[in-house]
């Protein structure tokens, strides 16, 4: 019955941490200076169009009346998310639940393989560093990892753009995919994906080298302990001790680390996306600040936050499956 | 439970998040578009390393 108790009470953490955000969001964004109908009017004076003309435009296509008190405005729009109506992006006309759903792809496919293969790195690596402490490759490594989840990773974004692109010409200097490929299952259209996605993993496998730092921290930790030392004197193999007892438990804390790095990829992939001009959920949430698009602010932010709320209650509610001394109750995993 | 299985738990996890991501993506995708083919590519390794986790899990198989 405590078991249950606690995964309702997680969950409906979840939920309340999610409509707090939406709600905190929803003021923020309304707070902003300038409005959506300040920044079309500029655009369109900019194009060349009569201001008298444009303000006239901008009144006929927007319906969502950004002059609401907020407060008529927040239970109108929480009343119309829980029917899964995200709004009308004011910047295309389009559903706000369609554009997310288009660009949010891209964004996961960048993500999932940066997210494998910093997983995989980081724990080998720091395993590697653990292992041979205090040694050449040791204090190289350690120094590079250092260096680099130093550098903030827009910095890396353009350096790696500058020389991997500009100089080099290895990869695209940006876009999604290669203009001239038809989209489908065509091979050309994949290796061009592959290709134009290739940059912003890179971004963010180089900018994690702290998760290697954390493996190897967690493994020394675990090295030092007094069960390491009963099974040597049990007479277990190297493998066996480096397997089931050291990796295992300096694996632990990296768990909760993965899935709290999912949301700082999401935010990353703001700015990232920019540098790449790789149209993921990032960019289009970058321009929707830009253009004050409302509707498609609020829908990238509660995407974004659905998807890291998501992430830790699996974390919480997954831990005691990995490590049973935490029996499952009211523990959590961070 | 050794090194593997905690990997593989891992992995089970993450997939599940990326799952529940795609299922919002694939209500409002057309097939034969640009996002629809990307939501298939990444689909289809966290398929495979959901099914192949949930196997290991199953038969308790460990490697090392």
């Amino acid at each position: 019955m405590v078991f249950n108790n606690w995964r309702i009470r997680r969950v409906g953490q979840a939920v309340f941490t999610v409509w707090a955000v939406l709600t905190l969001s929803f003021v923020l964004v309304r707070l902003m200076p300038g409005n959506p109908m300040g920044a079309m009017l500029v655009q369109l004076e900019q194009s060349g169009m009569n201001p008298v003309r444009a303000r006239k435009l901008i009144e006929l296509r927007l319906s969502m009346r950004p002059d609401q008190p907020i407060p008529v405005a927040y239970v109108q729009y929480l009343a119309s998310t829980l029917q899964g109506d995200l709004g009308q992006s004011i910047a295309s006309g389009e559903p706000v639940a369609q554009e997310i759903a288009q660009a949010l792809p891209w964004t996961l496919f960048v993500m999932s393989w940066s997210l494998c293969i910093t997983f995989v790195l980081g724990v080998v690596v720091g395993a590697l560093m653990a292992y041979w402490e205090g040694g050449r490759l040791d204090v190289g490594l350690t120094s590079w990892a250092i260096m680099m989840g130093s550098i903030p990773y827009y910095v890396l974004a353009f350096l790696l753009l500058i020389f991997l692109s500009y100089r080099f010409g290895w990869f695209p200097t940006g876009g999604k995919y290669v203009a001239e490929t038809d989209p489908g299952f065509n091979l050309p259209f994949i290796l061009g994906v592959i290709h134009h996605a290739a940059m912003p993993v890179l971004s963010m496998i180089v900018a994690s080298g702290v998760t290697s730092l954390g493996m190897r921290g967690n493994a020394i930790r675990v090295l030092g302990s007094d069960y390491l030392r009963v099974a040597r004197l049990r007479g277990l193999s190297d493998l066996t001790i480096s397997t089931q007892y050291v990796a295992r438990n300096a694996i632990l804390p990296m768990y909760t680390t993965l899935l709290i790095s999912i949301g700082e990829m999401f935010g990353g992939s703001v700015v990232l996306e920019q540098v790449f001009q790789y149209k993921g959920l990032g960019y289009y949430l970058y321009r929707a600040v830009e253009l004050r698009d409302y509707p498609r602010m609020m829908g990238g932010f509660m995407v974004i936050t659905i998807a890291v709320v998501i992430a830790l209650l699996i974390a919480d509610m997954t831990y005691s499956m990995i490590d049973p001394r935490t029996g499952g109750t009211s523990n959590e995993a961070y | 439970m050794g090194l593997f299985q905690s990997m593989v738990r891992i992995v089970v996890g993450i997939d599940v998040l990326l799952l529940l991501l795609l299922a919002f993506s694939f209500a409002f995708l057309e097939p034969g578009t640009g996002s629809y083919v990307v939501a298939v590519l990444t689909l289809v390794p966290v398929c495979i390393t959901l099914l192949g986790g949930i196997a290991t899990l199953k038969f308790d198989w460990d490697p090392f």
